[in-house]
Formats: C-alpha cells, sequence, structure tokens
C-alpha cells in the first residue's frame, strides 16, 4: 500500500473522504494491510478518547468465522432519488390498464357478436336489463332489449363490464378523471346501485 | 453521533450480501462495544463473548436497519441488550455491583471495574496507551494539534482547518502523518503480542 493510499485510509478513518470512500473501502477490502491498519487507526483514536476495554484482543476473525456460517442477507433496496415514485406513477399506470381492459372489452363483444353494433351500443345496450325507465334510454335500446337472443348475449358479458365500470368509476373519482362518456357512467352507477 | 458516510456505505455492502465489509465494522468498532459491555460485565472473557453475540445479533438484523439511527448507536443498543440479557439469564440480578445499569451507560471511559484482569492484558493495554501517548507528545506541535482535534475532540476536517488557519488538504495531510508516526510505534507493539 503506498503512501496516498494509506492517506487515503486515514481520511476515511475519518470518515472525510466523500466522492472517494467506495474505492477505498474496496481498497480496504481487498488489501489485507490496509485492513491491518485500519484497525490500529482506530486503536489509536479509541485509546485517545479513553475507549480501550482492560483486555485488548481481536474478536473480527470469531466474528467472521460465525457469520461465516449464516445465509448471506439480502435487504430490500432503498428508492433511488432519481427514480420516479410508485405513488406518481400508480394513478397514471392504473388509467392506462383500465383503458387497455375497456378495449380488449369491447373488442370480444364485438367479436362474439358477429354482428354491426358498435362498442358504443353494446355498452349501452348491456346497461339495458339494469336501468330503470326512469333513466331516459332511446327508443332503439328498448326494441333491441326485446330480441331474446341478442339479450342473453349482453347478460353473459355484463358481469364482466359492469365489474369493470364499477372499478373504473371508483379509480376515475379518485384520480379526478374526467370526460367519460355518459352511457358508461349510466352503466357503472346502475350496476352499483343494483348491488 | 452523526452518521457516517462510511458506515453507511459498509452497510449497505453488507445488506446486499458482502460478508466481508461487516469484518470491517467490526474491526472498527469492536473495542468500543467491548469496553461498553465491561462495564455491565466485569469478567473480561464474558465481555467478549457477549461483544461476538452483539455482533453476531447485528448482522442478523441487518436486513432491518433502515438507518433511521447511526450504525453505532444502533450497534450500541443490540450491546446492552445482550449485555442485559446475559445478566438476566445468569443471576437474576442487574448488576454485580451495587451501581444501577442506567448509570453505568452514563459513564464514558471509566475504569472504576475493573476486576479479573490478568496482569499481561493490563500490562498490554496500559502499553499501547503509554505507546500512543508517548507518540504524540513526540509529534510536532502542528500534527499533535491536528490528531487531537480530531481525535479527541471529534472536529471535522474543516473546523481543524479553521482553528489551525489552514487548507482542509494540509489538515488531512497532517493527522495522516501523525497516525503514521504513532503507527510505527505501535504495530511492533502488536506484533510481538
Amino acid at each position: 500500500m503506498n503512501e496516498q493510499k494509506r492517506e487515503q485510509l486515514s481520511a476515511l478513518v475519518d470518515d472525510e473522504l466523500s466522492h472517494e470512500t467506495s474505492s477505498a473501502i474496496n481498497t480496504l477490502l481487498e488489501d489485507n494491510e490496509a485492513k491491518e491498519t485500519w484497525t490500529r487507526y482506530h486503536l489509536i483514536g479509541d485509546s485517545m478518547r479513553g475507549h480501550l476495554p482492560e483486555r485488548i484482543e481481536d474478536i473480527a476473525d470469531n466474528v467472521s468465522q460465525a457469520i461465516a456460517l449464516q445465509p448471506i442477507i439480502l435487504a430490500p433496496q432503498k428508492e433511488s432519488p432519481n427514480r420516479k415514485s410508485p405513488g406518481l406513477m400508480k394513478p397514471v399506470m392504473g388509467f392506462a390498464i383500465a383503458a387497455s381492459v375497456a378495449a380488449v372489452a369491447i373488442f370480444n363483444v364485438q367479436q362474439a357478436n358477429q354482428s354491426p353494433v358498435r362498442g358504443q351500443q353494446v355498452i349501452a345496450q348491456s346497461s339495458i336489463a339494469t336501468t330503470p325507465p326512469s333513466l331516459a334510454l332511446t327508443p332503439q335500446f328498448a326494441i333491441q332489449q326485446k330480441e331474446p337472443t341478442q339479450a342473453q348475449q349482453y347478460r353473459s358479458l355484463d358481469p364482466r363490464l359492469s365489474r369493470y365500470m364499477v372499478n373504473y368509476n371508483e379509480y376515475r373519482v379518485n384520480a379526478g378523471v374526467r370526460s367519460m362518456p355518459p352511457h358508461v357512467r349510466l352503466v357503472a352507477n346502475e350496476t352499483g346501485t343494483k348491488k | 453521533m452523526g452518521e457516517s458516510v462510511t458506515d453507511k456505505q459498509l452497510v449497505e455492502r453488507v445488506q446486499n450480501g458482502d460478508k466481508k465489509a461487516f469484518d470491517l465494522l467490526v474491526l472498527k468498532y469492536q473495542q468500543r462495544i467491548i469496553n461498553l459491555v465491561s462495564r455491565f460485565v466485569h469478567n473480561p472473557s464474558d465481555a467478549q463473548d457477549i461483544t461476538q453475540e452483539a455482533f453476531i445479533k447485528a448482522y442478523r438484523a441487518l436486513p432491518n436497519f433502515r438507518g433511521e439511527s447511526a450504525f453505532y448507536t444502533w450497534m450500541y443498543r443490540i450491546a446492552v441488550n445482550t449485555a442485559k440479557n446475559y445478566l438476566a439469564v445468569k443471576s437474576r440480578r442487574p448488576l454485580e455491583s451495587a451501581q444501577d445499569i442506567d448509570d453505568v451507560e452514563q459513564i464514558e471511559g471509566d475504569h472504576t471495574l475493573r476486576h479479573q484482569e490478568t496482569p499481561e492484558h493490563l500490562l498490554l493495554r496500559d502499553e499501547i496507551q503509554e505507546t500512543i501517548l508517548n507518540s504524540i507528545e513526540a509529534l510536532p506541535e502542528d500534527l499533535k494539534i491536528a490528531i487531537t482535534l480530531r481525535e479527541a475532540e471529534g472536529l471535522s476536517y474543516e473546523d481543524i482547518a479553521n482553528a489551525m488557519d489552514c487548507p482542509i488538504g494540509t489538515v488531512r495531510s497532517r493527522i495522516f502523518r501523525a497516525r503514521e508516526a504513532i503507527d510505527r510505534e505501535l504495530k511492533p507493539l502488536l506484533e510481538n503480542e
């Protein structure tokens, strides 16, 4: 160990290295002579502060042997200050997931129907079974409700969509998301009301 | 006690699976912890055993250490609790003397609890202290002041630089040279042991 390294070690003992700390620790871990010097430098400090015990013995080897038998510990990593907080990302991610689920659900309905019914109509129609008359439906929706085959299909899809809409509406309110189409509010509110 | 950057980095390394980094913490604090435990347990062998146990407990508990206090402060509590547990198990009495544990915790560098020491060990300790003191006495005045302000008074390099009216780099160099001079006398003594 050269003089420069020893001076660095001395500053490390005093916790005065700042940006060089990591490389100095690496040196210390790799070099036994440096480790012995580290021990003596601390011994000098302990002596000057009156911290020396009556019996001066090195217990580090014993502790090291005992620790060698212990499993390696791995603590959870702390959040890096440069990384964005999950708390901030959560609403955005939630919105993205909710939008994706909605798109998939609408696509599935269209596929199941194999008819030219549009996505918005499907959602609105699926609400017919659970919407009371007081909630102003258009005549077109009322007619479609009377068709048994389609109504059964929609009823089978309804729980999934309803669950999604309830979840999404709760998320929307908490996250302060606006501009939801009125028919979506209708479905979600009504499902919640019935439950 | 302020948080040591070195300790923090060593703790993080241990938490990432580097067992060797824990050795450096043991080497750094072992004498201070043995001295602390010796205030509770008068038998030096017991004090060493308890200190070893305390360090092993600390190693096991390190995954839960979040750095909210300095490592030494945390280690201090583990050592004190380990010593208290030892006493409770051994004799169901808090201390062998009439001195209360809380009073003992306040004593810094007290040597009134000196018992059961073999003459060889007392000699070595006294010899180490005498060697270090003599080496300090023999230092040039600027090195002596720098090392004393650092080690005995606990001043930072910046504060020492202000006190001695010199650059921080000079303080770092003076402290290093002082340590080198003391270490030249100390090293043979420990190697002969």
